[in-house]
């Protein structure tokens, strides 16, 4: 039996390509489909361009945070989002020797990224555990195993997950749901920034590998993309960065939305924490604006 | 959740037909009977009543383990999968290959003639390409370094430590280097509180489904009676276990997701694992 030409485009499993064609046909393809199948590649070579990091890494600021709610406690973490799990790594390995890690598990839409996460996690704290739960944090929250009964629990919402989704309520409320009262964590979400210009906004975002990362979806799902089509603009008024592209879809034009980025403003944005039953313990800023927010579960 | 209507109508039509395969063809033994004829006649019609654990339950996992082995490796040739679970082995492993356009040469290995017919069958109706071999894992070899995958569903906890050690063994001798591993065992540390149905309710549970299925609920409630009453599991505790066992074997994890699924008895735990045979 021979080896056939394996495919360049795919989704992960099938029941991905399922969802996908739904949100196809809403003319909105959900950002959590671009990591995952052949769109895990796509994105691992987006995390290490140098916008990706720009727009997601306030290490110093983060790090200081967790040391803060963590430090001398047998720790078992969460992560809801990990990604590709560069952010974590090099969290983790800023605090290595001062966290007590035992127990890692990472949740997340799709598995695709996770293997190497999940690899860089083990070489950033050696010894730790370091399982994933398979969960849509826009539909439900994870089912996770009870903790060990000597651990303290923190997680981790890192890399704007929550400015990446359809609903940040809808999610925060999942990851509330997700979690033991008691539990601590950190939610990073980029910041909006009175007199940033939309340019500046936009500006981390023009990159081959961006769009490559963000259309791959729309190639596994079969349609013919071309890339002059594709445009990343600020949305003023959802305070957003939008990517969309146009394809031709049966014989007729259709926008299609295929990325949305939020940033948010402190006071909303801890409304939303509040309404997920997530109180806020300290707020930081990071020097480009990320908002970093300790919390605890209520 | 099911969203299988082809393979229940193909369940549909072998059922009844598989319980007269089974009593004339199984071979044993199997859980402290002298026969495996109660497990591979009830199998298939449990399977139908979705009453039973079966790789199905984990096809997302299984789509996305084989997809990246192929994409990481670029091909696929020699896939072993150890344990049929009738047909449904076979029919994921190939369904899952071809999604990424593959097809390698995929080879089923049971210790139960009736359970590889189950997969010839399929392959005959299916047009799928099936090598199958009679294979006692306690007893035989897979030649070394022959496969680039070896896949199993939940058939280490089939046996007691010494044998799940005998069976890793096999399955990374058997892999080339940097081949995978992938499966699914039960995760014993995970209690979810939830109480366990009894043999009798379990028989009366697949009774009442085969009936609003307009199936022999007088055939299938002894079947399914018999098979709670004797199917045990030897307990993996969690995934320290399964990884330090795995790793004992020359098999790293590099991938361990923990899964809840509504279960056979009970709502249950689930370890669904890629490992690797480090490289040479």
């Amino acid at each position: 039996m021979g080896v056939d030409a394996v495919l360049e485009h795919f989704f992960e499993c099938s029941e991905h390509l399922d969802a996908a064609l739904t949100a196809l046909a809403a003319r909105k393809v959900p950002l959590k489909f671009a990591y995952a199948g052949s769109a895990a590649r796509t994105h691992s070579l987006l995390a290490k361009s140098a916008g990706y990091q720009h727009v997601n890494w306030p290490i110093a600021a983060e790090t200081a945070a967790a040391r803060e709610l963590a430090l001398g406690r047998k720790l078992r973490l969460l992560e809801f989002g990990p990604g590709t799990g560069h952010h974590t790594a090099h969290l983790l390995a800023e605090l290595v020797g001062q966290l007590d890690t035992q127990r890692y598990i990472g949740i997340d839409f799709a598995r695709g990224l996770f293997m190497g996460a999940a690899r860089l996690i083990r070489q950033a704290a050696p010894g730790v555990l370091v399982t994933f739960a398979c969960c849509d944090l826009e539909a439900e929250p994870a089912l996770l195993p009870d903790p060990p009964q000597d651990s303290f629990t923190m997680f981790l919402v890192l890399g704007g997950l929550l400015a990446n989704v359809e609903s940040p309520e809808r999610t925060a409320q999942n990851i509330r749901a997700s979690l033991e009262t008691g539990d601590v964590g950190l939610i990073s979400v980029p910041g909006y920034k009175d007199g940033t210009s939309a340019e500046d906004y936009v500006a981390p975002y023009r990159s081959i590998s961006f769009r490559n990362a963000a259309l791959e979806p729309l190639r596994a799902m079969g349609l013919k993309v071309e890339d002059d089509q594709f445009s990343v603009q600020w949305d003023d008024a959802a305070r957003a960065v939008v990517a969309s592209i146009a394809v031709n879809i049966d014989g007729e034009r259709q926008e299609i939305q295929c990325f949305t980025s939020r940033r948010f403003i402190p006071d909303r944005f801890e409304a939303v924490l509040a309404a997920a039953g997530l109180g806020v313990s300290q707020l930081s800023v990071s020097g480009d604006g990320t908002l970093i927010w300790s919390v605890f579960a209520q | 959740m099911r969203d299988d209507h082809h393979l229940v109508e193909y369940y549909r039509s072998i059922w009844e037909s598989n319980v007269a395969l089974a009593r004339a063809s199984c071979s044993g033994p199997f859980s402290g009977a002298e026969s495996c004829d109660w497990y591979h006649a009830s199998w298939p019609v449990l399977r139908l009543l979705d009453m039973v654990s079966t790789p199905y339950w984990h096809r997302s996992f299984y789509e996305f383990a084989l997809a990246d082995s192929v994409s990481v490796t670029g091909s696929v040739s020699d896939v072993c999968v150890l344990g049929a679970a009738d047909f449904s082995m076979a029919e994921l492993t190939a369904e899952a290959l071809a999604r990424v356009g593959t097809t390698g040469r995929i080879t089923v290995l049971d210790r139960c003639p009736s359970a590889l017919r189950l997969s010839r069958d399929w392959a005959a109706k299916s047009g799928a390409g099936l090598q199958t071999r009679l294979f006692d894992v306690t007893k035989n070899e897979i030649a070394e370094d022959s496969q680039d995958l070896v896949l199993t569903d939940a058939l280490l906890t089939r046996f007691d430590t010494a044998g799940q050690n005998a069976v890793l063994a096999l399955i990374a001798r058997s892999l080339r280097s940097r081949g995978r591993f992938i499966t699914t065992v039960r995760d014993h540390s995970w209690t979810l509180g939830a109480a366990a149905l009894t043999p009798h309710q379990y028989a009366e549970k697949a009774a009442s489904l085969a009936n609003e299925m307009g199936l022999d609920h007088a055939l299938i409630q002894p079947l399914a009676l018999e098979y709670a009453m004797r199917m045990h599991s030897f307990p993996i505790e969690g995934p320290h276990e399964i990884e330090a066992r795995l790793g004992d074997a020359g098999l790293e994890v590099i991938f361990m997701e923990q899964a809840v699924l509504p279960g056979e008895l009970r709502r249950t735990a689930y370890l669904r694992l890629v490992a690797q045979k480090s490289g040479g």
